[in-house]
């Protein structure tokens, strides 16, 4: 048995616009990832390679320890997967879907299900044609948890959610974290969402993986280092610099490779260390991002 | 193939039509029974009511189960489902063609039952058999068109154009001497040319839903 | 049972070192004491809505500084509180201090000049 929930592995996918290029993606059993790109970036079509909706050009999918999308009817058995683009039937009501779903899966918990109902706050007999968009969205998160599926794949469980239903779909998603078999992906282009939540996370660009690592590293590699310089004299960056601002005698440095010894260096070339701050997921994102970009352009 | 999830598809495809299923049937049998009303006016009207209930339910139940839920993004959902293309064309073909046969076997059978006991001449009973048939095969090629090209102006103008052939069709089986000579005798006579022309629409309609089914299956991928 | 810590988006630290912080400050004020059963890493995570990794990371260096032990199979207890309440207060009251040393830093005063104003605060203080 394959520890690993998903692997992908040198796998492309050319479109007319827009290229996969090389995407090597492991996720271990009973750990969440946060996926993160921009819209565009290929988190969906990723996606999709995954639950084998969509076939590689060249590279390879296993997923639970099955080979995609040969075995996709035997991996969604086990798969609670949810799409941003995915829709229920409108002129029936939850209740319906439900039944539905049930008689899919066998491990699906009446329980947990009303639990869910009543957390969500949904209504069981209302046509699905007259829930708001955070209820729609809920409602099919809600068919997708009650299947206790082993992996859950969420494609942007929460945009497009006010803040109140963000909330509570966050909270449900927390309480995954308690059983330590379910592993979760979920696509988001919220990094707060992400951040809180995650063992791993993935940044994606452009069609390729810039950046994948455990959450703590991330954080604590990448730090902004305020610098006071001892003349106006463009600073000569030190260490695994991504990207450095510099303002007369200030300078800002954003380092992905950070420890003390870098501070130290500084000092010892007499510049001041004023302070090296943590930076959000968000600003890490971005800071990656347009460092990738800056180097294709070159 | 995954025979339980083939079936809980065809059962969903059959909960979401079956109150319309009920109403063309209920709406079949009226037109029937204005067939055999004894006012010629009636009668015509009762035989366009009929053809349009007919053709309309088939135009319904296919673009809807087929090329709507695509576009509407319900296909979203149930791809995520376990279950491969083959699973899924199969219950759209002999899936959705038997939940159509439902309201058509209603509507067939009571017609026929309605020239057999009225004063309308039994005459009648082959023509209306091979025009009920050919709506079928035409239910059958508009899903095949639908699941195939996933597009709904290709097969909403394929519907228009199968229309269009109903009425070609008729006029055609009108002036086969087998047909047209006997129409308003009081014996329905199945000549060999009459099985013949059953027999080519019941060999249509089983070989596009197999083709359909051949042809789709191919595809390992839903996208 | 139900955890609560407090946590916030917009504090700076990183989360594991709040989650550190909260515990310390359930130590500090007794209503977690010495032997006291800590949830599993997974209820915690689970109940605060934070990361197995991260509250992972806070229990480690909680060990660390010896606030916590673990027992293999058992779970993590809070240490003997009596020698860890005074050295949590310690900890505590440096921090302070460095608060009010980078104010002073900012404000451009010299070690001297900061010298200077806590004698005269000490001096005020003490004299009482």
């Amino acid at each position: 048995m394959s520890d690993l929930a998903i692997q992908l592995t040198g796998v492309n996918k050319h479109f007319n616009y827009f290229d996969l290029k090389d995407i090597n993606l492991e996720l271990p059993k009973g750990q969440i990832m946060g996926f993160v790109g921009a819209n565009g970036a290929g988190k969906s079509t990723t996606i999709r390679l995954i639950m084998g909706l969509m076939q590689a050009d060249s590279g390879q999918v296993s997923v639970m320890g099955m080979n995609m999308p040969e075995m996709q009817t035997q991996v969604k058995q086990r798969v609670g997967f949810s799409s941003e683009e995915m829709k229920l039937y409108g002129s029936k009501n939850l209740g319906w879907h439900i039944e539905f779903i049930k008689s899919i899966y066998p491990h699906w918990d009446d329980k947990y299900a009303k639990e869910l109902l009543g957390r969500f706050d949904l209504n069981l007999e209302q046509n699905i044609k007259q829930f708001s968009k955070g209820q729609h969205i809920k409602a099919q998160l809600l068919l997708v948890l009650a299947r206790k599926p082993d992996l859950l794949v969420l494609d942007e469980p929460t945009t497009g959610l006010d803040p109140v239903a963000r909330q509570e779909v966050n909270q449900e998603l927390a309480l995954i974290l308690n059983d330590e078999s379910r592993t979760v992906l979920f696509s988001s282009h919220n990094t707060a969402d992400v951040e809180k939540i995650s063992d791993q996370i993935t940044f994606i660009d452009r069609g390729a993986i810039i950046n994948t690592d455990n959450k703590e590293s991330f954080l604590d590699n990448w730090k902004r280092i305020q610098l006071e310089l001892p003349s106006t004299h463009p600073l000569t960056p030190l260490g695994s610099t991504i990207n450095v601002e510099q303002d007369g005698r200030i300078a800002s440095v954003i380092c992905n490779q950070f420890d003390e010894a870098v501070i130290e260096a500084y000092k010892q070339q007499n510049i001041k260390v004023h302070a090296a701050d943590n930076m959000t997921l968000e600003e890490i994102f971005l800071a990656n991002v347009n460092y990738r970009r800056a180097g294709e352009k070159v | 193939m995954n025979i339980p999830m083939i079936k809980a598809l065809v059962k969903k495809d059959w909960m979401l039509y079956r109150r319309y299923i009920v109403a063309y049937s209920v709406l079949g049998i009226a037109a029937t029974f204005l067939m055999i009303a004894p006012s010629v006016v009636a009668y015509y009207i009762g035989q366009v009511l009929l053809v349009t209930v007919l053709i309309g339910a088939s135009a319904h139940i296919s673009i809807s189960s087929v090329v709507t839920e695509k576009k509407e993004d319900q296909l979203s959902f149930i791809m995520g489902l376990p279950l491969n293309v083959t699973d899924y064309v199969i219950s759209k073909t002999l899936g959705v063609l038997a939940i159509y046969s439902v309201c058509w076997v209603v509507i067939v059978a009571t017609l026929v039952f309605a020239i057999d006991i009225s004063g309308l001449s039994d005459g009648l009973l082959p023509m209306a058999i091979v025009c009920s048939l050919e709506i079928l095969v035409a239910t059958a090629l508009l899903l095949s068109i639908g699941i195939l090209s996933g597009s709904e102006p290709i097969t909403i103008v394929s519907m228009v154009v199968l229309n269009l052939f109903f009425n070609v069709f008729l006029f055609s089986m009108a002036r086969i001497p087998d047909i047209g000579n006997n129409l308003w005798g009081d014996v329905a006579v199945f000549s060999p040319t009459v099985f013949k022309i059953i027999a080519v629409e019941i060999v249509l309609i089983v070989s596009i839903t197999l083709g359909t089914i051949g042809i789709k299956s191919r595809q390992q991928c839903f996208m | 049972m139900t955890i609560k810590l407090f946590l916030s988006q917009t504090d700076n630290r990183p989360m594991y070192l709040q989650i550190m912080a909260q515990i310390k400050q359930k130590v500090m004020v007794g209503d977690w004491q010495a032997g006291f059963h800590l949830p599993s890493i997974r209820e915690m995570a689970s109940s605060i809505g934070v990361s197995v990794i991260t509250v992972k990371r806070a229990y480690l260096e909680l060990e660390r500084e010896k606030v916590i032990y673990t027992q293999q199979g058992k779970g993590s207890f809070i240490a003997d509180t009596q020698a860890i309440r005074s050295e949590l207060q310690f900890e505590a009251l440096d921090n302070k201090l460095k608060d009010a040393v980078e104010e002073a830093q900012s404000l451009g005063l010299s070690a001297e000049q900061v010298q200077t104003r806590l004698s005269d605060i000490l001096n005020e203080k003490y004299s009482n």
